[in-house]
Protein backbone atom coordinates (compact mmCIF):
# COMPACT_ATOMS: atom_id res chain seq x y z
CA UNK A 1 0.00 0.00 0.00
CA UNK A 2 1.38 3.60 -0.73
CA UNK A 3 1.66 6.34 1.43
CA UNK A 4 -0.26 9.79 1.31
CA UNK A 5 1.48 11.29 3.90
CA UNK A 6 4.93 10.83 5.78
CA UNK A 7 6.48 12.81 8.17
CA UNK A 8 10.35 11.87 9.58
CA UNK A 9 11.40 13.58 12.80
CA UNK A 10 9.33 17.17 11.90
CA UNK A 11 10.12 19.61 14.20
CA UNK A 12 8.98 23.37 14.89
CA UNK A 13 10.13 26.00 17.36
CA UNK A 14 8.45 29.34 17.54
CA UNK A 15 11.39 31.14 19.25
CA UNK A 16 11.13 29.17 22.49
CA UNK A 17 8.42 27.22 22.41
CA UNK A 18 8.35 23.51 20.74
CA UNK A 19 4.97 23.30 18.53
CA UNK A 20 5.59 20.18 17.16
CA UNK A 21 8.88 17.31 18.52
CA UNK A 22 10.07 14.66 16.00
CA UNK A 23 6.92 13.80 14.45
CA UNK A 24 6.83 10.96 12.16
CA UNK A 25 3.44 9.64 11.19
CA UNK A 26 2.94 7.73 8.03
CA UNK A 27 -0.87 7.56 6.33
CA UNK A 28 -1.61 4.80 3.76
CA UNK A 29 -3.81 6.25 0.86
CA UNK A 30 -7.44 5.30 1.58
CA UNK A 31 -7.07 5.99 4.89
CA UNK A 32 -9.01 8.26 7.05
CA UNK A 33 -6.34 9.55 9.48
CA UNK A 34 -7.96 11.66 12.50
CA UNK A 35 -5.24 13.54 14.81
CA UNK A 36 -6.70 14.02 17.92
CA UNK A 37 -5.21 16.08 21.48
CA UNK A 38 -5.92 18.68 23.45
CA UNK A 39 -5.79 22.59 22.50
CA UNK A 40 -2.28 23.54 21.67
CA UNK A 41 -1.10 20.00 21.44
CA UNK A 42 0.36 20.92 17.43
CA UNK A 43 -2.55 19.54 15.41
CA UNK A 44 -2.49 22.84 13.26
CA UNK A 45 0.73 23.49 13.54
CA UNK A 46 1.10 20.15 11.65
CA UNK A 47 -1.63 20.48 9.18
CA UNK A 48 0.32 23.90 8.18
CA UNK A 49 3.28 22.37 7.28
CA UNK A 50 1.82 19.58 5.58
CA UNK A 51 -0.10 22.19 3.20
CA UNK A 52 3.35 24.24 2.77
CA UNK A 53 2.05 27.01 5.06
CA UNK A 54 4.89 27.03 7.51
CA UNK A 55 8.02 25.32 6.95
CA UNK A 56 9.49 23.03 9.65
CA UNK A 57 12.76 23.27 11.99
CA UNK A 58 13.89 20.48 11.02
CA UNK A 59 12.92 17.23 9.49
CA UNK A 60 10.48 16.65 6.64
CA UNK A 61 7.16 15.60 5.22
CA UNK A 62 5.66 14.09 1.89
CA UNK A 63 2.37 15.12 0.46
CA UNK A 64 1.27 11.96 -2.05
CA UNK A 65 4.75 11.16 -2.67
CA UNK A 66 6.48 14.62 -3.19
CA UNK A 67 8.15 17.05 -0.79
CA UNK A 68 5.59 18.94 1.47
CA UNK A 69 8.02 22.10 0.59
CA UNK A 70 7.44 21.82 -2.54
CA UNK A 71 3.50 21.99 -2.72
CA UNK A 72 2.27 25.29 -4.65
CA UNK A 73 0.12 26.05 -7.47
CA UNK A 74 -1.37 23.29 -9.56
CA UNK A 75 -0.31 20.63 -6.71
CA UNK A 76 -3.03 22.61 -4.68
CA UNK A 77 -5.67 20.82 -7.41
CA UNK A 78 -5.67 17.52 -6.00
CA UNK A 79 -5.38 18.43 -2.37
CA UNK A 80 -8.73 19.91 -0.92
CA UNK A 81 -8.10 22.29 2.73
CA UNK A 82 -10.72 22.80 4.75
CA UNK A 83 -9.74 24.81 8.34
CA UNK A 84 -11.86 26.63 11.09
CA UNK A 85 -9.67 29.60 10.52
CA UNK A 86 -9.50 29.58 7.24
CA UNK A 87 -10.15 33.52 5.69
CA UNK A 88 -12.87 33.13 2.43
CA UNK A 89 -13.86 35.73 0.37
CA UNK A 90 -16.73 37.00 1.95
CA UNK A 91 -17.76 39.56 -0.44
CA UNK A 92 -18.65 36.74 -3.09
CA UNK A 93 -21.71 34.54 -3.29
CA UNK A 94 -21.58 31.09 -2.59
CA UNK A 95 -22.42 30.81 -6.24
CA UNK A 96 -19.69 32.95 -7.22
CA UNK A 97 -17.80 31.27 -4.88
CA UNK A 98 -17.71 27.66 -6.76
CA UNK A 99 -17.78 29.84 -10.23
CA UNK A 100 -14.15 31.61 -9.43
CA UNK A 101 -12.84 28.26 -8.29
CA UNK A 102 -14.24 25.93 -11.18
CA UNK A 103 -11.83 26.89 -13.47
CA UNK A 104 -8.56 26.60 -11.46
CA UNK A 105 -9.40 23.01 -11.26
CA UNK A 106 -9.58 20.77 -14.56
CA UNK A 107 -11.39 18.10 -13.05
CA UNK A 108 -13.89 20.13 -11.35
CA UNK A 109 -17.45 17.98 -11.31
CA UNK A 110 -20.64 20.48 -12.24
CA UNK A 111 -22.64 16.83 -11.53
CA UNK A 112 -20.65 16.22 -8.42
CA UNK A 113 -20.93 20.02 -7.43
CA UNK A 114 -25.31 20.42 -7.96
CA UNK A 115 -25.15 16.82 -5.67
CA UNK A 116 -23.14 18.61 -3.02
CA UNK A 117 -25.02 21.80 -3.29
CA UNK A 118 -28.17 20.33 -2.83
CA UNK A 119 -27.18 17.49 0.12
CA UNK A 120 -25.64 20.31 1.87
CA UNK A 121 -28.41 22.66 1.50
CA UNK A 122 -26.21 25.81 0.62
CA UNK A 123 -27.69 28.87 -0.59
CA UNK A 124 -26.27 29.81 -4.08
CA UNK A 125 -27.50 33.37 -3.71
CA UNK A 126 -26.01 34.34 -0.05
CA UNK A 127 -22.78 35.99 0.23
CA UNK A 128 -20.23 34.28 2.18
CA UNK A 129 -20.04 37.24 4.71
CA UNK A 130 -23.82 36.77 5.21
CA UNK A 131 -23.53 32.47 6.26
CA UNK A 132 -23.30 31.02 9.83
CA UNK A 133 -20.15 29.31 10.48
CA UNK A 134 -21.50 26.01 9.96
CA UNK A 135 -22.58 27.18 6.70
CA UNK A 136 -19.27 28.58 5.48
CA UNK A 137 -17.67 25.06 6.40
CA UNK A 138 -20.58 23.14 4.47
CA UNK A 139 -19.72 25.86 1.73
CA UNK A 140 -15.98 25.15 1.95
CA UNK A 141 -16.36 21.66 2.25
CA UNK A 142 -17.82 21.38 -1.09
CA UNK A 143 -15.51 23.82 -3.02
CA UNK A 144 -12.82 21.38 -1.70
CA UNK A 145 -14.83 17.93 -2.99
CA UNK A 146 -16.20 18.81 -5.98
CA UNK A 147 -13.10 18.17 -8.21
CA UNK A 148 -12.17 14.71 -6.31
CA UNK A 149 -9.25 15.76 -4.76
CA UNK A 150 -6.84 12.58 -3.74
CA UNK A 151 -5.85 14.13 -0.01
CA UNK A 152 -8.63 15.80 1.69
CA UNK A 153 -7.07 17.90 4.70
CA UNK A 154 -9.52 19.00 7.40
CA UNK A 155 -8.20 21.34 10.73
CA UNK A 156 -11.03 21.41 13.41
CA UNK A 157 -13.61 21.40 11.07
CA UNK A 158 -16.72 20.25 13.40
CA UNK A 159 -15.90 22.98 16.25
CA UNK A 160 -18.67 24.68 17.28
CA UNK A 161 -21.02 23.47 14.95
CA UNK A 162 -24.16 21.79 15.59
CA UNK A 163 -25.12 17.94 15.69
CA UNK A 164 -27.22 18.43 11.96
CA UNK A 165 -24.55 20.73 10.52
CA UNK A 166 -21.41 17.80 11.90
CA UNK A 167 -23.74 15.10 10.52
CA UNK A 168 -24.82 16.69 7.01
CA UNK A 169 -20.51 17.51 7.10
CA UNK A 170 -19.64 14.08 7.55
CA UNK A 171 -22.28 12.20 5.48
CA UNK A 172 -20.79 14.94 2.84
CA UNK A 173 -17.24 13.77 3.10
CA UNK A 174 -17.90 10.00 3.59
CA UNK A 175 -19.61 9.82 0.28
CA UNK A 176 -18.18 11.81 -1.64
CA UNK A 177 -14.56 10.91 -0.42
CA UNK A 178 -14.45 6.92 -0.94
CA UNK A 179 -11.26 7.38 -3.04
CA UNK A 180 -9.37 10.19 -1.24
CA UNK A 181 -7.26 9.94 1.82
CA UNK A 182 -8.37 12.14 4.51
CA UNK A 183 -6.48 13.66 7.19
CA UNK A 184 -8.47 15.22 9.88
CA UNK A 185 -7.89 17.15 12.93
CA UNK A 186 -10.31 17.18 16.07
CA UNK A 187 -11.97 17.16 19.86
CA UNK A 188 -14.78 15.75 18.44
CA UNK A 189 -13.50 12.01 19.70
CA UNK A 190 -17.00 10.77 19.58
CA UNK A 191 -17.50 11.45 15.88
CA UNK A 192 -14.05 10.49 15.23
CA UNK A 193 -14.32 7.16 16.79
CA UNK A 194 -17.37 6.56 13.88
CA UNK A 195 -15.75 7.13 10.46
CA UNK A 196 -11.97 7.26 11.43
CA UNK A 197 -9.43 4.21 10.15
CA UNK A 198 -6.30 5.55 11.52
CA UNK A 199 -6.25 7.90 14.48
CA UNK A 200 -3.03 9.97 16.39
CA UNK A 201 -2.98 11.13 19.66
CA UNK A 202 -0.56 14.25 19.83
CA UNK A 203 -0.12 16.20 22.98
CA UNK A 204 2.28 18.86 23.76
CA UNK A 205 3.78 18.45 20.38
CA UNK A 206 4.73 14.51 20.53
CA UNK A 207 3.22 11.81 19.37
CA UNK A 208 1.62 9.90 21.59
CA UNK A 209 0.75 6.64 19.76
CA UNK A 210 -0.21 6.40 16.18
CA UNK A 211 -2.45 3.08 14.99
CA UNK A 212 -4.97 1.58 12.98
CA UNK A 213 -8.67 2.43 15.30
CA UNK A 214 -9.17 -1.22 15.38
CA UNK A 215 -6.11 -2.13 16.71
CA UNK A 216 -6.22 0.85 19.15
CA UNK A 217 -10.02 -0.27 20.21
CA UNK A 218 -8.15 -3.79 20.76
CA UNK A 219 -5.50 -2.90 22.74
CA UNK A 220 -7.30 -0.78 25.04
CA UNK A 221 -9.47 -2.80 27.69
CA UNK A 222 -10.53 -1.59 31.00
CA UNK A 223 -10.42 -4.37 33.99
CA UNK A 224 -12.14 -5.04 37.05
CA UNK A 225 -11.16 -7.61 39.17
CA UNK A 226 -13.59 -8.62 41.89
CA UNK A 227 -11.16 -9.60 44.70
CA UNK A 228 -12.18 -11.64 48.16
CA UNK A 229 -10.72 -8.69 50.14
CA UNK A 230 -8.97 -5.45 49.91
CA UNK A 231 -5.32 -5.69 49.23
CA UNK A 232 -2.48 -3.25 48.85
CA UNK A 233 -1.25 -2.54 45.70
CA UNK A 234 0.81 -5.09 44.07
CA UNK A 235 4.65 -4.13 43.38
CA UNK A 236 5.38 -6.13 40.47
CA UNK A 237 2.47 -4.88 38.36
CA UNK A 238 3.09 -4.79 34.30
CA UNK A 239 3.93 -1.27 32.46
CA UNK A 240 0.82 -1.30 30.31
CA UNK A 241 -1.89 -1.42 33.32
CA UNK A 242 -2.53 1.98 34.36
CA UNK A 243 -4.70 3.99 36.77
CA UNK A 244 -5.38 1.41 39.27
CA UNK A 245 -8.08 2.18 42.05
CA UNK A 246 -8.90 -0.28 44.34
CA UNK A 247 -12.32 -0.29 46.67
CA UNK A 248 -13.43 -3.03 49.54
CA UNK A 249 -14.20 -5.74 47.16
CA UNK A 250 -12.56 -4.77 43.54
CA UNK A 251 -9.76 -3.76 41.53
CA UNK A 252 -10.10 -1.32 38.58
CA UNK A 253 -7.17 -0.77 36.36
CA UNK A 254 -6.93 0.15 32.44
CA UNK A 255 -5.09 -2.35 30.32
CA UNK A 256 -2.96 -0.57 27.18
CA UNK A 257 -1.92 -3.96 25.89
CA UNK A 258 -4.67 -6.28 26.14
CA UNK A 259 -4.59 -10.05 24.74
CA UNK A 260 -7.16 -11.72 26.88
CA UNK A 261 -4.94 -14.94 27.58
CA UNK A 262 -2.09 -13.06 28.77
CA UNK A 263 -3.61 -10.21 30.78
CA UNK A 264 -5.61 -13.19 32.51
CA UNK A 265 -2.13 -15.14 32.98
CA UNK A 266 -0.89 -11.25 34.58
CA UNK A 267 -3.86 -11.02 36.83
CA UNK A 268 -3.31 -14.50 38.60
CA UNK A 269 0.75 -13.78 38.85
CA UNK A 270 -0.09 -10.52 40.18
CA UNK A 271 -3.15 -10.56 41.95
CA UNK A 272 -3.28 -14.45 42.42
CA UNK A 273 -6.90 -16.16 42.55
CA UNK A 274 -9.61 -13.38 41.66
CA UNK A 275 -13.02 -14.34 42.50
CA UNK A 276 -14.42 -12.28 38.33
CA UNK A 277 -12.52 -10.74 36.10
CA UNK A 278 -13.93 -8.74 33.65
CA UNK A 279 -13.03 -6.76 30.53
CA UNK A 280 -14.46 -4.02 29.34
CA UNK A 281 -14.22 -2.28 25.76
CA UNK A 282 -13.18 1.52 26.13
CA UNK A 283 -14.39 4.45 23.81
CA UNK A 284 -11.95 6.51 21.91
CA UNK A 285 -12.83 9.51 24.64
CA UNK A 286 -11.66 7.37 27.68
CA UNK A 287 -8.70 5.88 25.95
CA UNK A 288 -7.46 9.29 24.88
CA UNK A 289 -8.69 10.25 28.81
CA UNK A 290 -6.67 7.71 30.25
CA UNK A 291 -3.67 8.56 28.13
CA UNK A 292 -3.64 12.24 28.92
CA UNK A 293 -3.73 11.49 32.27
CA UNK A 294 -0.83 9.38 32.35
CA UNK A 295 1.05 12.04 30.59
CA UNK A 296 -0.08 14.42 33.14
CA UNK A 297 0.92 12.16 36.03
CA UNK A 298 4.19 11.41 34.59
CA UNK B 1 -13.98 27.91 -19.29
CA UNK B 2 -12.07 24.65 -20.00
CA UNK B 3 -9.68 25.30 -22.03
CA UNK B 4 -6.71 23.55 -20.95
CA UNK B 5 -2.96 22.48 -22.16
CA UNK B 6 -1.18 19.41 -21.42
CA UNK B 7 2.36 19.60 -19.71
CA UNK B 8 4.63 17.12 -18.95
CA UNK B 9 5.53 16.80 -15.22
CA UNK B 10 8.69 14.92 -13.78
CA UNK B 11 7.95 11.79 -12.24
CA UNK B 12 8.78 12.55 -8.36
CA UNK B 13 5.55 15.12 -9.15
CA UNK B 14 3.20 13.11 -10.80
CA UNK B 15 1.11 12.15 -8.47
CA UNK B 16 0.80 16.30 -7.15
CA UNK B 17 0.72 17.60 -11.12
CA UNK B 18 -2.49 17.51 -12.65
CA UNK B 19 -1.85 16.51 -16.19
CA UNK B 20 -3.90 18.43 -17.91
CA UNK B 21 -3.69 22.19 -16.21
CA UNK B 22 -5.93 25.55 -17.22
CA UNK B 23 -3.65 27.61 -19.23
CA UNK B 24 -1.67 30.95 -17.29
CA UNK B 25 -3.06 33.28 -19.43
CA UNK B 26 -6.59 32.52 -18.87
CA UNK B 27 -5.68 32.14 -14.94
CA UNK B 28 -4.26 35.71 -15.33
CA UNK B 29 -7.65 36.69 -16.98
CA UNK B 30 -9.72 35.26 -14.63
CA UNK B 31 -8.12 36.23 -11.54
CA UNK B 32 -8.31 40.34 -12.77
CA UNK B 33 -12.04 39.28 -13.86
CA UNK B 34 -12.57 38.62 -10.39
CA UNK B 35 -10.87 41.60 -9.02
CA UNK B 36 -12.61 44.17 -11.47
CA UNK B 37 -15.81 42.64 -10.25
CA UNK B 38 -15.01 42.89 -6.68
CA UNK B 39 -13.33 46.59 -6.40
CA UNK B 40 -15.96 48.04 -9.28
CA UNK B 41 -16.56 50.80 -6.37
CA UNK B 42 -13.09 52.19 -6.05
CA UNK B 43 -11.94 51.72 -9.75
CA UNK B 44 -15.48 53.85 -10.59
CA UNK B 45 -14.07 56.83 -7.80
CA UNK B 46 -10.85 57.14 -9.17
CA UNK B 47 -11.63 56.86 -12.81
CA UNK B 48 -14.15 59.99 -11.70
CA UNK B 49 -11.51 61.63 -9.94
CA UNK B 50 -9.11 61.51 -13.53
CA UNK B 51 -12.37 62.97 -15.35
CA UNK B 52 -12.68 65.48 -13.19
CA UNK B 53 -8.74 66.60 -12.75
CA UNK B 54 -8.46 66.41 -16.48
CA UNK B 55 -11.87 68.66 -16.79
CA UNK B 56 -10.90 71.03 -14.13
CA UNK B 57 -7.29 71.35 -16.07
CA UNK B 58 -8.67 71.77 -19.40
CA UNK B 59 -10.85 74.63 -18.38
CA UNK B 60 -7.77 76.22 -16.70
CA UNK B 61 -5.52 75.93 -19.32
CA UNK B 62 -7.27 75.16 -22.64
CA UNK B 63 -8.58 76.97 -25.18
CA UNK B 64 -11.98 77.56 -26.41
CA UNK B 65 -14.08 76.02 -26.04
CA UNK B 66 -12.56 73.70 -23.11
CA UNK B 67 -11.31 77.13 -21.36
CA UNK B 68 -14.49 79.06 -20.64
CA UNK B 69 -13.73 82.85 -19.55
CA UNK B 70 -14.78 83.43 -16.45
CA UNK B 71 -13.75 80.10 -15.44
CA UNK B 72 -12.42 80.71 -11.84
CA UNK B 73 -8.98 79.99 -11.70
CA UNK B 74 -8.04 82.50 -9.12
CA UNK B 75 -10.87 81.72 -6.61
CA UNK B 76 -10.16 79.95 -3.60
CA UNK B 77 -12.89 77.00 -5.10
CA UNK B 78 -10.78 76.68 -8.20
CA UNK B 79 -7.52 76.84 -6.06
CA UNK B 80 -8.56 73.96 -3.31
CA UNK B 81 -9.54 71.48 -6.85
CA UNK B 82 -6.21 72.33 -8.66
CA UNK B 83 -4.60 71.76 -5.17
CA UNK B 84 -6.27 69.02 -3.69
CA UNK B 85 -7.26 67.27 -6.78
CA UNK B 86 -4.02 65.34 -7.69
CA UNK B 87 -3.65 64.25 -4.18
CA UNK B 88 -7.01 62.62 -3.81
CA UNK B 89 -6.12 61.06 -6.65
CA UNK B 90 -3.30 59.76 -6.00
CA UNK B 91 -4.58 58.68 -2.75
CA UNK B 92 -7.50 56.72 -4.15
CA UNK B 93 -5.08 55.38 -6.90
CA UNK B 94 -2.78 54.27 -3.43
CA UNK B 95 -6.31 52.61 -1.65
CA UNK B 96 -7.13 50.87 -5.05
CA UNK B 97 -3.72 49.10 -5.30
CA UNK B 98 -3.88 48.93 -1.47
CA UNK B 99 -7.37 47.06 -1.47
CA UNK B 100 -6.05 44.84 -4.93
CA UNK B 101 -3.10 43.91 -3.15
CA UNK B 102 -5.09 42.84 -0.39
CA UNK B 103 -7.56 40.54 -1.83
CA UNK B 104 -5.01 37.70 -2.50
CA UNK B 105 -3.15 38.83 0.97
CA UNK B 106 0.63 37.88 1.27
CA UNK B 107 0.87 38.21 5.30
CA UNK B 108 -1.44 35.71 7.60
CA UNK B 109 -1.71 32.08 6.65
CA UNK B 110 -5.14 31.72 6.64
CA UNK B 111 -6.36 33.22 3.42
CA UNK B 112 -8.42 30.77 1.58
CA UNK B 113 -6.23 31.42 -1.79
CA UNK B 114 -2.93 29.87 -0.33
CA UNK B 115 -4.12 26.13 -0.52
CA UNK B 116 -5.55 26.95 -3.98
CA UNK B 117 -3.64 26.33 -7.70
CA UNK B 118 -2.77 29.62 -7.71
CA UNK B 119 0.41 30.68 -9.84
CA UNK B 120 2.56 32.75 -8.36
CA UNK B 121 3.32 34.61 -12.33
CA UNK B 122 -0.45 34.00 -13.21
CA UNK B 123 -1.12 35.96 -9.69
CA UNK B 124 1.30 38.71 -10.28
CA UNK B 125 0.38 39.25 -13.98
CA UNK B 126 -3.35 39.67 -13.09
CA UNK B 127 -2.43 42.53 -10.31
CA UNK B 128 -0.32 44.34 -12.89
CA UNK B 129 -2.69 44.09 -15.69
CA UNK B 130 -5.29 45.64 -13.55
CA UNK B 131 -3.09 48.98 -12.43
CA UNK B 132 -2.58 48.84 -16.33
CA UNK B 133 -5.95 48.87 -16.99
CA UNK B 134 -7.38 50.79 -14.52
CA UNK B 135 -4.58 53.55 -13.43
CA UNK B 136 -1.74 53.64 -16.55
CA UNK B 137 -4.17 53.69 -19.47
CA UNK B 138 -7.41 56.05 -18.67
CA UNK B 139 -3.85 58.26 -17.33
CA UNK B 140 -2.46 58.11 -20.00
CA UNK B 141 -5.67 59.13 -22.18
CA UNK B 142 -6.22 61.64 -20.24
CA UNK B 143 -2.72 62.85 -20.61
CA UNK B 144 -3.46 62.60 -24.36
CA UNK B 145 -6.67 64.48 -24.05
CA UNK B 146 -4.84 67.18 -22.02
CA UNK B 147 -1.85 67.80 -24.50
CA UNK B 148 -4.65 68.14 -27.23
CA UNK B 149 -6.45 70.56 -25.57
CA UNK B 150 -3.54 72.56 -24.54
CA UNK B 151 -2.50 72.61 -28.53
CA UNK B 152 0.73 70.39 -28.47
CA UNK B 153 0.74 67.39 -31.12
CA UNK B 154 0.65 64.16 -29.04
CA UNK B 155 2.70 62.15 -31.08
CA UNK B 156 6.24 63.78 -29.89
CA UNK B 157 5.22 63.62 -26.36
CA UNK B 158 4.06 59.54 -26.69
CA UNK B 159 8.19 58.65 -25.85
CA UNK B 160 7.73 61.07 -22.67
CA UNK B 161 3.86 60.06 -21.58
CA UNK B 162 4.68 56.13 -21.74
CA UNK B 163 8.01 57.19 -19.31
CA UNK B 164 5.78 58.91 -17.15
CA UNK B 165 3.87 56.17 -17.18
CA UNK B 166 6.77 53.39 -16.45
CA UNK B 167 7.99 55.87 -13.73
CA UNK B 168 4.63 56.15 -11.82
CA UNK B 169 4.58 52.33 -10.15
CA UNK B 170 8.29 54.20 -8.78
CA UNK B 171 6.79 56.89 -7.24
CA UNK B 172 3.71 54.96 -5.92
CA UNK B 173 6.93 52.82 -4.53
CA UNK B 174 8.80 55.84 -3.59
CA UNK B 175 5.50 57.73 -1.39
CA UNK B 176 4.93 54.46 0.27
CA UNK B 177 8.46 54.00 1.78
Amino acid sequence: MTTAIRTVAVSKRFRRLAALDSLSIEIPEGAIYALVGPNGAGKTTTIKILMNILRASSGSAEILGAPSTRLAGRAFSQIGYVSENQELPEWMTVEYFLAYLRPFYPQWDRDLEAALLKQLDLPLDRKLRHLSRGMKMKTALASSLAYHPKLIVLDEPFGGLDPLVRDQLIEALLERATEATVFISSHDLAEIENFASHVGYLENGKLRFSEEMTSLANRFREVELTVDSPAALPANIPASWLHFKSSAAAVRFVDTAFDEARTRAEVSRVFGSVRDVEFRPMTLRSIFLATAKTTSES
Amino acid sequence: MTETVTETTTAKTADLAPQRTPRAIFQVLHIFRKDARHHWPEILVSLLLLSLYTWHSARQAGPAPFFVPGYPTTSAFAIVLAEILPLVLVVAWFFLIFRLVQEESLIGDRQFWVTRPYQWPSLLAAKVLFVVIFIHIPLFFAQCLLLKIAGFPIAPHLAGLLGMNIALPFFFCWRSQ
